[in-house]
Order: C-alpha cells, then sequence, then structure tokens
C-alpha cells in the first residue's frame, strides 16, 4: 500500500493526540459520501468504494490527527486514492479485496453508517434537467448511461461521426452539471 | 496537463466512464493524489452518472407502468361496466321480488305512519338530488321508486310486519 499523503509518516515531532471516534464520525457524515462517489469514479465499484471508504476512515482515526483541518478534505482524497489502488492490486491478484478491508474496517473499531450516494430529491431534479435536453444529446446520454453504450458503438447506430456523439455528450454533461450544482 | 474546467470536468467525466485508453487513464490518475480540485471532478461526475442513472431509470419504470396501466385500462373500465350492471339488475330484482317494499305503494304508508314518515322523507330527499343529474334522471325515472337503499327497505318490511301482525285494538289506537 503506498503511503503517499499519509500524515503518519510526515515525522512531525509533538503531533496533537489522535482524533477521536466522535471526530472520525463527524468527518464522515460531512466528507463520507463525496469520498465514496470519488471512490466510486475511480473504482467503477460502488461496494468496493464503500469497502475502500471505511478503510480510509479508519486510517483518519489512526493518523488522520496529523493532518491540518483545513486539508483533511484533500488528505481523505489522497489516502482514498491510495487504498482503491491497493484494493485494485489486491484485486488484480486473488480478489481478496472483501476479506480484507473488511479486516481493516474491523480493527477500525468504529462503526459508520452507510450513505446513500444518490439522493430522490437530485433524481427528482435531474429527470426534470434531461427532459430539457435536446433531444439528441438526451438521445446519447441515455444509450451511454442507461444502455451501457461506448461512443464508437452510439456513433455507429446513429450513422454519425464519432466526434459528433462526444460533442453531444459533452454539451449534455456541461449543462446537466452547471444546472445540477 | 494544464486544463480548464470545463476540460477538467469533461476529463473526469471520461474517465468515470472509463472511456480513456489506458495511457491517458494512468496520466490522469498520476495527477489525482495532489490535485484536489481533480478529484472533486471525479466526484462530482460520479455523482452526475449515479443520478442520471437513476433517474433515467426511474423514467424508464414510470414509462413502462404507464404503459402498463393504459393496457389495463379497457379492463378496468369492463369491470366498472359489469359492476355497475350487476348492481342495477339486482336492483331492479329486489323491486321485482318485493314490491310492498316501494315507496308508491301507500299500502306501506297506510299500515305504518313511520314508515310512511320514513318513505317520504326518502323521497323528498331523492327529488332534491335528481336535479343535480338529468342525464341520470333520463336513464332512472322508472327507477327513482326503486333506488330505496337497503337499509330503509329493512326498516320499512319490519314495520309493516308489525303493522299487520299487530292487534287490531292497537291499530284504532293509532
Amino acid at each position: 500500500m503506498s503511503d503517499d499523503g499519509d500524515p503518519t509518516h510526515s515525522g512531525q515531532p509533538g503531533s496533537p493526540e489522535r482524533l477521536s471516534a466522535d471526530a472520525v464520525r463527524a468527518l464522515y457524515l460531512l466528507h463520507g459520501r463525496d469520498l465514496q462517489l470519488f471512490l466510486t469514479g475511480v473504482l467503477k465499484n460502488s461496494d468496493a468504494a464503500q469497502d475502500v471508504c471505511q478503510a480510509t476512515f479508519q486510517r483518519l482515526l489512526e493518523s488522520g490527527h496529523e493532518a491540518k483541518e483545513e486539508t483533511t478534505r484533500g488528505w481523505l482524497f489522497k489516502v482514498g486514492f491510495n487504498e482503491a489502488l491497493a484494493w485494485r492490486r489486491k484485486e488484480s491478484q486473488r480478489d481478496k479485496l472483501h476479506r480484507n478491508t473488511a479486516a481493516t474496517a474491523d480493527q477500525a473499531n468504529i462503526e459508520l453508517p452507510v450513505q446513500s450516494l444518490v439522493r430522490t430529491e437530485e433524481i427528482e431534479k435531474l429527470k426534470r434537467l434531461l427532459q430539457d435536453l435536446p433531444t439528441e444529446q438526451q438521445l446519447v446520454v441515455r444509450q451511454r448511461i442507461q444502455e451501457d453504450k461506448t461512443f464508437a458503438q452510439i456513433a455507429a447506430e446513429q450513422n454519425l461521426p464519432l466526434g459528433t456523439v462526444l460533442t453531444r455528450m459533452r454539451l449534455a454533461i456541461q449543462k446537466l452539471q452547471m444546472w445540477f450544482g | 496537463m494544464s486544463v480548464d474546467s470545463n476540460d477538467r470536468d469533461w476529463l473526469a467525466m471520461q474517465y468515470v466512464l472509463g472511456e480513456l485508453s489506458d495511457t491517458e487513464r494512468n496520466a490522469f490518475e498520476e495527477r489525482l493524489p495532489s490535485d484536489v480540485d481533480l478529484c472533486e471532478a471525479v466526484t462530482a461526475a460520479s455523482r452526475l452518472m449515479l443520478t442520471a442513472h437513476a433517474a433515467i431509470e426511474a423514467n424508464s419504470s414510470s414509462i413502462s407502468i404507464r404503459r402498463d396501466s393504459n393496457r389495463l385500462t379497457p379492463g378496468r373500465s369492463w369491470s366498472a361496466v359489469v359492476a355497475t350492471a350487476t348492481a342495477m339488475a339486482m336492483a331492479l330484482l329486489l323491486v321485482v321480488r318485493i314490491p310492498v317494499k316501494s315507496p308508491t305503494d301507500g299500502r306501506v304508508a297506510n299500515d305504518s305512519p313511520q314508515a310512511a314518515e320514513l318513505v317520504s322523507l326518502w323521497r323528498s330527499g331523492s327529488d332534491s338530488s335528481d336535479d343535480d343529474s338529468d342525464d341520470v334522471d333520463d336513464i332512472m325515472d322508472d327507477a327513482a321508486d326503486v333506488a330505496v337503499p337497503s337499509w330503509m327497505l329493512a326498516a320499512v318490511s319490519i314495520e309493516a310486519g308489525h303493522a299487520i301482525n299487530a292487534p287490531s285494538d292497537q291499530v284504532q289506537e293509532n
């Protein structure tokens, strides 16, 4: 496991006391969902992202006190990403992820609630926003996200240049991200 | 890699969608540990994709439910028609089989003043409500006297039974 960015290894003397379990839970409520979303984007696997997220907060409990408060979020992204890479390596070796991360989470001696990555009100909002997109952009978004087709497949099916499909998707994403906030 | 926020967001989206080549992905991931903004872009892209997927799925579900309900509509209509027809047939059957309970039949009123009053009250109520629905009047003209609630039929029947079975002196007292 890479320890890049891990404040445990900063070697600073006289570091403050470890974070309390309550403090870690509070930080989890503040950053946990975003970290899990980030890890889902990295791993393309929400279950694994949840496990890695738990492992990351265990690291926070163990050594997060050495990170500056204003950089806690960045620290979580960094350590979480390193944990995700470790997960990938283990996964590629012998698919041991779940057992390893579960054991790690157990050692953390802290129970964190599972957070929903998708919220009902956001789904409702996005449903409306999707309908406001031009039809051709809606079609590309639907085929890419729902039907899980590659852009190349979509281009071939619609008899369009790949660049046109990518542009439609990009414009749609830009609008959605701007509207979605 | 120097990119503005739009390029960064689009790159993050392509990364989340798995559209980057191995080389591009490796280059992208090398930046992640030291670029919080890029991590935030991945987080936003992931959130948008997951929510959009759920939204599209929800839309598809509601469309299929709507289609299902449309398919079921004729069936439901037929059920309603059948239920209404059955109710009307049973009401007519009641009238045919229990003519003594018809409020137009003065015999009931003569037999029992309380029953007559009850029937009278019902009739006046029916008359006023009939004004509200002309279409129904056309269809139900003959049935207006028929549409007496079962609780009233039972009450009238009991009253009539008492009157018939009562000793003559009691009738005379009334």
